[in-house]
């Protein structure tokens, strides 16, 4: 067996030209199907992880995939955005965690949140310190491999349009800490404090005290009640702690906005509750289940998986007529060497074995292929399908 | 002196083509080197092939070694035809994708009878550089001229001892030097080994080596009756 099989190994090698052909064929024919099932089964994985770990968001009405995307990755733009004050709808029916994601850092997304939602998501800084101040930033891991930043360096919010002379002026953020891996999508982004963001976002501001200042230039109007400054007063780019007080907001932060709210409700019937006022058509907004609309989106993903897998089984039905068809082609071409075998006194089962063994090692060398790709695509399936979701 | 072979009103037919071969007597001595000769189609290859057990007598009586190869089971036909007969054939038919030393060793790694060890080994290496062969163990029987190719199919006919050499015209595709230096290896070896030499040729030039002369004519006439 082990001779017939070395002289099998023998002619494999001899005609590496075809062996390599045959073993290409089935491998891709195999793999292709099993690595799609392992990226389906780990985008399942996550997808379905990360929903469950966010019982309900809020958002601006319209597509509730939208809203659960971005409330859950960050990375695609929101439906719209709701007023802060929508959390106070949710009252004492459940914990409810703001999240503002649509500015972004050298493109990297930057989240406004609160602290909530370090413990939600349970991210624990892996190297410097959490949020302190206005102006800090926590980078996520990913983030900041990518960035290439470290706790104290700085990192320049990105310009809403780079044409609007009159719009927003980048800030300058202090890199304050940076997260452990979490393997989701909170690796990907950096966070900062709501009121950062609002700041980013033009909301709130700071500069110079002009209580005191006489530069007519720099004073539109000034009465009992309120200076008026003139374009000529800049605010601050970067916040530091000479800076910090002359932070301040104009208006309601109530009415600040927000991309999605993402509520743990108390209990089930206060669930039902919030879901139920969020039905009705006054409702400023909308509510999501993320488990329902993921389910909806992995029920057309399957579907979508069904016509691949058979694709792939006819792709496989095509292979295996292939491989007979060579295998047909390489018995008659080895008919003289069979024949000689055979008047030396090979026996029977020794001759079918050549021709088994072949396809033996074939098969074995795909098979090792096969598992080899496999085992990479399971390794690297995490980080594909995190890719993947990043990048929509 | 007993016989190798003894053929006693042996019958052979080919029915799909028509033919037939009956001979009623031929005995082949220990040790002769005997060549059958005779016109194409006029069964020489097909003897050796029932010498061999590759075909089947229809009637009559066939030993080899004192064995009726008739009476064996296919694969005890095999085991015997691999430890008994050395073949070696006009187109040297030799594994091309083997190198000379596994091709030297094939009947070992073909048939599960024959026990490859260190000795059969050793024994490989010294049949190759009997016949010259010794520095090209490692090469690809492509690579080799005409005449190597056919050195290593003696050694691979030789290497399993075997008691008769059946010769299907081994010198047919060689040119006049290797066709002399062929024929005087194989009695060489033949006599050294003690083997019977049954080969079939059309070279009357080369008939003066061999102890004895078959003219298949002689069968043909009485088929032919």
């Amino acid at each position: 067996m082990s001779r017939t099989l070395y002289l099998a190994w023998r002619y494999v090698m001899y005609h590496k030209f075809k062996s390599i052909v045959m073993v290409s064929c089935i491998t891709l024919t195999t793999v292709l199907p099993i690595a799609l099932g392992i990226l389906l089964s780990k985008f399942n994985q996550q997808i379905v992880s990360r929903a469950t770990s966010t019982p309900l968001v809020v958002g601006a009405k319209g597509s509730r995939l939208d809203l659960v995307m971005h409330a859950l990755y960050f990375q695609t733009p929101p439906p719209g955005h709701i007023q802060m004050g929508e959390i106070q709808s949710v009252g004492d029916r459940g914990t409810a965690i703001p999240i503002h994601a649509r500015i972004r850092a050298q493109k990297v997304p930057v989240v406004g949140t609160t602290l909530e939602y370090f413990n939600l998501r349970q991210l624990n800084v892996a190297r410097g310190e959490g949020l302190i101040r206005l102006g800090d930033c926590v980078l996520g891991y990913q983030a900041a491999q990518r960035l290439g930043l470290n706790p104290g360096d700085t990192l320049l919010t990105d310009r809403e349009n780079i044409l609007d002379i009159a719009g927003n002026y980048p800030l300058k953020m202090r890199v304050r800490g940076v997260l452990g891996p979490n393997r989701t999508a909170d690796d990907n982004v950096v966070f900062v404090d709501l009121k950062t963001a609002w700041i980013v976002e033009g909301l709130g501001h700071g500069h110079q005290d002009l209580a005191d200042e006489d530069d007519e230039v720099k004073i539109l109007d000034r009465n009992d009640q309120a200076i008026t400054a003139s374009a000529a007063v800049l605010p601050y780019t970067e916040i530091n702690d000479e800076n910090l007080a002359s932070f301040h907001f104009h208006g309601d932060q109530n009415e600040f906005p927000i991309t999605a709210l993402i509520v743990i409700p108390r209990d089930l019937k206060s669930e039902t509750q919030l879901l139920g006022r969020y039905q009705s058509q006054d409702a400023t907004g909308q509510m999501s289940q993320p488990t329902v609309v993921v389910n909806e989106l992995l029920s057309l993903v399957f579907r979508v998986q069904r016509f691949f897998n058979a694709n792939a089984a006819l792709i496989g039905v095509s292979t295996v007529l292939m491989l007979i068809l060579v295998t047909l082609l390489s018995i008659r071409l080895r008919q003289q060497e069979m024949q000689t075998m055979f008047k030396i006194g090979c026996r029977r089962s020794t001759m079918a074995w050549l021709v088994g063994g072949e396809l033996l090692i074939v098969f074995l060398c795909s098979a090792v292929l096969v598992g080899g790709l496999a085992g990479m695509t399971n390794n690297i399936a995490g980080d594909v399908v995190r890719s993947l979701l990043r990048a929509q | 002196m007993d016989d190798m072979i003894q053929i006693e009103q042996l019958q052979f037919r080919y029915s799909r083509f028509g033919f037939q071969l009956k001979i009623d007597q031929l005995h082949i001595a220990r040790g002769d080197k005997v060549a059958f000769v005779g016109p194409s189609g006029s069964g020489k290859t097909t003897l050796l092939n029932l010498i061999s057990g590759i075909s089947l007598p229809l009637a009559g009586q066939l030993l080899v070694g004192g064995h009726d190869v008739a009476g064996l089971s296919d694969r005890e036909r095999r085991d015997f035809r691999i430890g008994t007969i050395g073949a070696v054939f006009q187109q040297f038919e030799l594994v091309e994708y083997l190198n000379v030393r596994e091709n030297i060793l094939l009947p070992y790694l073909i048939n599960p009878s024959l026990k490859l060890d260190a000795s059969v080994r050793s024994r490989a290496e010294e049949l190759a550089a009997q016949v010259g062969m010794a520095d090209k163990l490692t090469r690809h029987v492509k690579r080799l001229s005409q005449g190597e190719q056919q050195r290593v199919a003696i050694c691979r006919a030789m290497l399993p001892s075997p008691r008769l050499i059946l010769a299907d015209e081994p010198t047919g595709n060689l040119d006049p030097a290797n066709k002399r230096k062929i024929l005087d290896l194989l009695f060489e070896r033949c006599l050294a080994d003690q083997l019977t030499l049954v080969a079939v040729t059309h070279d009357h030039n080369i008939l003066d080596g061999f102890d004895r002369t078959v003219d298949f004519e002689t069968f043909r006439s009485e088929v032919a009756a």
